[in-house]
């Protein structure tokens, strides 16, 4: 009998292309490359330095997202906002795209947008296989049961280079997680909550499998906002096993074949489940019970509460630095703090249900005075269903600002920032110092929490709204 | 390829910070650039402006060329960005010490020849009762840390990726190499 093994082993194993000696690295093959503008450049200079070509541009699909303007660039491609060393990377990858023959879903294609979100939408992602990108939130791909992570700029050079990576096999770790989901409550409070748990480096080293009912009753861009959120419990992925839910979605993806083919890879997809009596090398459960709305109070997303929870005294030196930096006070609650900006997007909370979901509560309601308000679409299709749908025009009567897609204010390359001092509440994924502009203070919450809160213009309780 | 590493010495730069973000180490705005040189005057930038015993620490690492830099568990979490490594090497550094180390950042490290020194978090603690002014040697070959007032404590290096420091290799050479049997994988795959 062989040794039962799970998911994440199974399409380890499937992915080797030489085995590690004496418990070195495996030389692991890669199907999908995603690339963008900002972690590339340096890669293809590599390629150019040792005189190498990309070995599989047909497995390589670049998006430009994380310092593109959230501005329409106009008819012939010029670009308002776009300018200087941002629009020398993009200009770079544009040719280097050219150059080598790689697709590139550039400033006019009719659906870019942020490289975790088009890549799904369009079925570049597909279950068992392994993704990567220089970007560390590409573990959102592991919603469809792939093995997604990220990379850095030299080893985005490795797999241009040879499709490979030398990488020391993961140790693997199953996250249970029970409970159900109150109106009010999502996957973003769902991801908070267990990070909270375990800690900013508590994933550490591992893969990992979220399982259990809280995570099945998830739809697809729910666990996506759960997987992407993995590298913030330090882990070096996360994923979910396929169910009849993946199948549906894979079925609906432009990129997904139709007739036998079809037939044949959700086939292969459902068989995508991990052996009766696998074992992992750690187990983490949660039961969470009647989950509150979280909020995050310092600079890591371990840093979270519940929204009434009380801001706790500092017991290390990070927290009490955080404390400092945000000059909140142990013992507040968080409802009730006072924001100047709400961001709602990113890859985390970019995709069009995420935009139901604020939409739901802004609907006939206005933003409070002096909240600078932002809803930036994951992708043209989000942006494009959300104008059908009616949501776009709910933001701008609401008196939110209906930007063009992009990373924007998650990461703030664009010029979309918090200024210094500010307190924005963000459905992105990082509340590091500065993160969303020198000086800003950033509390991360769901779209449901952003948008009650920008009404109010204090951090509010969603629950008050369904 | 990069120069062969067998030993780092020098005065260490202290930052007992656990959680230490590649946004706080390079903050993203200086992303926007297609080169790895450049970013070393905007280490910890936004940290240093903020907090003056950054500021001070590495005003004097830079006063006397540190080449190591001491700091909290975890260290390099959150974005994959390289320019954190690349970042801390053209100001100078050459290893880290910490507790633990953010996976990607890790593996970042290693492929540009900076050395992540893992070690004990109780080692750490007794490394941050001499540190001051004293002078350290991190020894690759022998996996220790030696300070010049005698203390001692081991770590452990990976076997290959030990094996690449000492001879400045990079996986691309290695991967290269790999090209026939990247064929066969390739010719058998569904």
């Amino acid at each position: 009998m062989p040794t039962p093994r799970n998911l994440i082993e199974k399409i380890w194993d499937a992915h080797v292309v030489v085995p590690g000696e004496a418990g070195g690295p495996d030389v692991l093959y890669v199907d999908t490359h995603l690339l963008h503008e900002v972690t590339s450049p340096q890669a293809f200079a590599v390629l150019r330095e040792r005189g190498l070509s990309v070995r599989r541009p047909d497995q390589t699909f670049a998006t430009i997202d994380h310092a593109v303007p959230t501005t329409e660039p106009l008819a012939g491609g010029e670009w308002p906002g776009l300018a200087g060393a941002a629009e020398l990377q993009v200009k770079t990858l544009e040719a280097n795209c050219a150059g080598h023959g790689i697709e590139l879903c550039g400033r006019e294609h009719p659906a870019r947008g942020i490289v975790h979100v088009v890549a799904a939408e369009l079925g570049v992602t597909r279950p068992g296989s392994t993704i990567v990108c220089g970007d560390s939130h590409t573990s959102t791909h592991g919603a469809v049961g792939a093995l997604a992570f990220g990379i850095g700029t030299s080893e985005v050079a490795h797999v241009l280079g040879t499709q490979c990576l030398l990488q020391q096999r993961p140790r693997t770790m199953a996250v249970e997680l029970t409970g159900t989901l109150g109106a009010g409550v999502s996957a973003k409070d769902l991801a908070l909550a267990w990070i909270g748990e375990a800690g900013a480096g508590g994933a550490a080293g591992h893969v990992v499998e979220y399982r259990g009912g809280a995570v099945r009753s998830l739809d697809m861009e729910g666990r996506m906002t759960l997987c992407n959120l993995s590298i913030e419990a330090g882990a070096r992925a996360g994923l979910i096993a396929p169910d009849e839910r993946t199948i549906a979605y894979m079925e609906s993806r432009p990129r997904t074949p139709m007739g036998e083919a079809k037939e044949r890879l959700t086939e292969q997809w459902r068989s995508l489940q991990g052996d009766e009596g696998a074992v992992f090398d750690a187990t983490l459960s949660f039961d969470l019970g009647a989950l509150a709305p979280q909020v995050t109070w310092g600079t890591s997303p371990d840093m979270v509460t519940g929204i009434h929870g009380a801001i706790p005294g500092p017991t290390n030196r990070a927290q009490e630095s955080a404390l400092a930096y945000t000059g909140l006070e142990p013992g507040a609650s968080l409802a009730g703090q006072s924001i100047d900006v709400v961001f709602i997007g990113s890859c985390t909370n970019g995709r069009i249900g995420d935009l139901r979901e604020a939409a739901r509560i802004l609907d006939g309601n206005r933003v409070a005075d002096g909240v600078r308000t932002l809803v930036v679409p994951g992708s043209r299709a989000v942006q494009r269903a959300a104008e059908a749908e009616g949501l776009a025009e709910i933001f701008t009567r609401a008196g939110a600002e209906w930007r063009a897609p992009g990373c924007s204010m998650c990461i703030a390359m664009n010029g979309d920032v918090v200024p210094p001092g500010g307190r924005a509440l963000s459905t992105s994924n990082r509340n590091f110092e500065g993160r969303q502009g020198p000086g800003s203070i950033t509390f991360l919450s769901s779209p449901s929490t952003a948008a009650a809160s920008a009404i109010r213009g204090v951090i509010a309780d969603p629950r008050l709204h369904v | 390829m990069f120069e062969p590493i067998q030993r780092i010495t020098g005065v260490p730069c202290v930052l007992d910070h656990q959680d230490i973000d590649t946004d706080r180490i390079i903050p993203a705005r200086f992303l926007t650039t297609i080169e790895r040189d450049g970013l070393g005057e905007h280490l910890f930038r936004d940290w240093r402006d903020h907090e003056a015993r950054v500021a001070s620490a590495l005003a004097a690492a830079w006063g006397v060329a540190s080449p190591i830099l001491i700091a909290g568990a975890n260290f390099g979490c959150g974005s994959s960005r390289e320019h954190a490594v690349w970042a801390l090497m053209e100001f100078g550094f050459r290893c880290v010490i910490a507790p633990s180390f953010a996976d990607i950042f890790e593996k970042n490290a290693f492929g540009n020849g900076f050395v992540p020194v893992r070690i004990p978090a109780s080692v750490h603690a007794e490394l941050m009762g001499i540190a001051a002014g004293d002078s350290l040697e991190v020894d690759i070959d022998a996996g220790e840390v030696r300070s010049t007032s005698g203390w001692a404590a081991a770590f452990e290096l990976p076997a290959f990726e030990r094996r690449c420091l000492r001879k400045g290799w990079d996986a691309l050479d290695f991967l290269v190499d790999q090209g026939p049997a990247i064929e066969r994988f390739e010719s058998v795959r569904v």
